[in-house]
């Protein structure tokens, strides 16, 4: 018979040889380690709406109107068997039982550099439920300001985003960091069809957060959603009004979520429904 | 409050935007995926290591299919839009309760050159498939069709040739006749705890090689390179059986999970699992 016993078994799948999460057979915690996590982020203003129709229920907006980032990042350095990766993140500042969070509704992803592969959207989705999807992602410096930029297919502009970074700020200027954790829905198919998800869950999750001092400046920018799709409807989240922009770079940790860290269990609470759509 | 309850839940992650759609009937078809396969067979020490509690070898010594797959065109309609990928599969001839099946231990993906697949995430979460990234070849040349996987990039893990030399009858290949078998494991978002998902999940499948395009032949297998990260290695050749190239039709419904490891989870050690080896 088989030897493959539970307490053999990794983190994750493949169990004999995860795709992450080595870290553990070391006898160490799963960690995700970004080292100068570069970021030209816009903090914006958006429909509420908009905002409302995708927040999970009991998770309301922090701000009205509601308040959103934006942000084109590059990972060039990932640990624990993921690989760099450039980013499109989303952020949403939510309250949930008073407390306030930033919701993260959609992540998009490219590998970094350009021609090689990442493990992110693995690890993102089973760990984090940061709710990844693929695309072409580029982050470029031209004429005094960066330019990120998200095409799902290549080709198909989803976002413009772009950074003019001009004075220096403090690193507690970036609206980001442990006073934020983050909050995630969770949602994991299940094996079966016709059957509740294996897991509906929303969670929330801290980060150490470092921006380095030298590397933080205020400036103009601007966000567009430029080419619609309801396959990737970015653009239901078009800013009315864009309130501040920042490039950074910046150290952040991101550990394996800990007891608690589960708010709300909706396998639980709620009654599901029968055709799922 | 936000409004996104679970009945306007997507199927999966983003919810508002899910990477693949429902299933409804057929969820996964290939359409004229061509595959290069030698049927091997390995060392049994290295089989029972891999192999979960109740799974055993159907053969002795243990018989094995290996197979590099273009899935040029991957449908569903909306339900699966994943992209077309190249693919590396493991599979082991074994039997559980009574029931023989096709256990795989191993699986690689690599999008179709230049494009990008969301084939990840949902061979894992919804199948549980143990499927890395990787850089896939497979290509024609000089009379045979030769496979490479490379992970990371220029670390050759497998090269398979198969030349094709006489046709073959589509029943003849040694493929299609048993349902698959998976050890679906998703990580607790919570260190410590046990996983989210933890089951042995079969999955059926309609299975049709095309009469005029099977062909028996010769064929080789090698893991070149080892690695511990990727230890296919450890599955080797002792034998050579057989080798087939030929071009099916394959529609693979949602799977059902035949054994729930969880309850037996709770029973295993609570310390930090250590590699056994």
């Amino acid at each position: 018979m088989g030897k493959l016993t539970l307490d053999k078994m990794g983190l994750t799948m493949p169990v004999m040889a995860p795709i992450y999460g080595w870290s553990r057979w070391r006898g160490k915690s799963h960690i995700k380690h970004y080292r100068n996590l570069e970021i030209a982020m816009v903090v914006f203003e958006a429909d509420e709406d908009a905002v409302l129709d995708i927040l999970p229920p009991d998770v309301e907006p922090a701000n009205s109107p509601p308040r959103c980032n934006a942000w084109v990042s590059r990972a060039a350095f990932v640990n624990d068997g993921i690989g760099g990766y450039d980013e499109l993140e989303i952020v949403i500042y939510a309250k949930y039982k008073g407390e306030t969070y930033a919701y993260v509704p959609k992540v998009y992803v490219s590998p970094c550099p350009e021609g090689s592969r990442s493990e992110i959207i693995a690890n993102g989705e089973e760990l984090g439920g940061c709710q990844p999807r693929n695309a072409w992602i580029t982050l470029e410096s031209d004429l005094g300001q960066m330019i990120g930029c998200v095409e799902r297919p290549k080709g198909k502009r989803l976002v413009t985003l772009t950074v003019q970074p001009e004075v220096l700020c403090r690193p507690e200027d970036i609206p980001m960091g442990e006073h934020h954790p983050g909050l995630l829905l969770r949602y994991i198919p299940n094996t079966e069809a016709g059957k509740p998800p294996a897991v509906c869950e929303l969670l929330q999750f801290k980060y150490t957060w470092a921006p380095k001092i030298n590397f933080a400046y205020l400036g103009s920018g601007s966000l567009t959603f430029d080419s619609p799709s309801d396959i990737d409807p970015l653009y239901k989240l078009g800013p009315t009004r864009i309130v501040s922009a920042m490039y950074y770079a910046v150290d952040t940790d991101i550990p394996q979520g800990i007891k608690g860290c589960t708010l709300k269990n909706y396998l639980e609470d709620w009654k599901w429904p029968t055709s799922t759509s | 409050m936000g409004r996104l309850t679970p009945d306007k839940m997507g199927y999966n992650m983003p919810v508002i935007a899910p990477l693949y759609r429902p299933p409804q009937g057929i969820v996964h078809s290939f359409r004229n995926q061509e595959i290069a396969m030698v049927v091997y067979e390995a060392d049994e020490k290295a089989v029972l290591d891999i192999l979960p509690p109740g799974v055993e070898p159907t053969n002795s010594p243990p018989q094995l299919n290996a197979w590099i797959a273009r899935a040029g065109l991957v449908t569903g309609g909306r339900d699966n839009p994943v992209g077309g990928y190249d693919e590396l599969q493991i599979a082991i001839h074994v039997t559980y309760e009574g029931q023989r099946y096709v256990y795989i231990p191993y699986f690689y993906i690599s999008p179709s050159p230049g494009s990008r697949s969301d084939i990840l995430g949902y061979i894992r979460h919804v199948r549980g498939y143990p499927a890395k990234t990787a850089w896939i070849t497979f290509e024609k040349d000089l009379g045979q069709y030769i496979g490479c996987v490379e992970r990371p990039k220029r670390k050759r893990l497998a090269t398979l040739t198969v030349q094709p030399e006489v046709s073959c009858a589509p029943e003849d290949i040694p493929m299609g006749k048993e349902p698959g078998l998976l050890m679906k494991l998703l990580p607790n978002t919570i260190e410590g705890e046990p996983p989210s998902v933890c089951e042995l999940a079969q999955f059926s499948y309609n299975w049709a090689p095309k009469a005029d395009l099977s062909y028996q032949g010769s064929g080789t297998l090698t893991f070149d390179s080892p690695t511990d990260i990727d230890p296919l290695y450890k599955l080797a050749p002792t034998r050579i059986l057989s080798a087939w190239y030929f071009v099916v039709d394959a529609d693979i419904p949602q799977g059902k999970v035949v054994k729930n490891y969880l309850e037996d989870w709770k029973k295993a050690p609570t310390k930090a699992r250590k590699r056994s080896s």
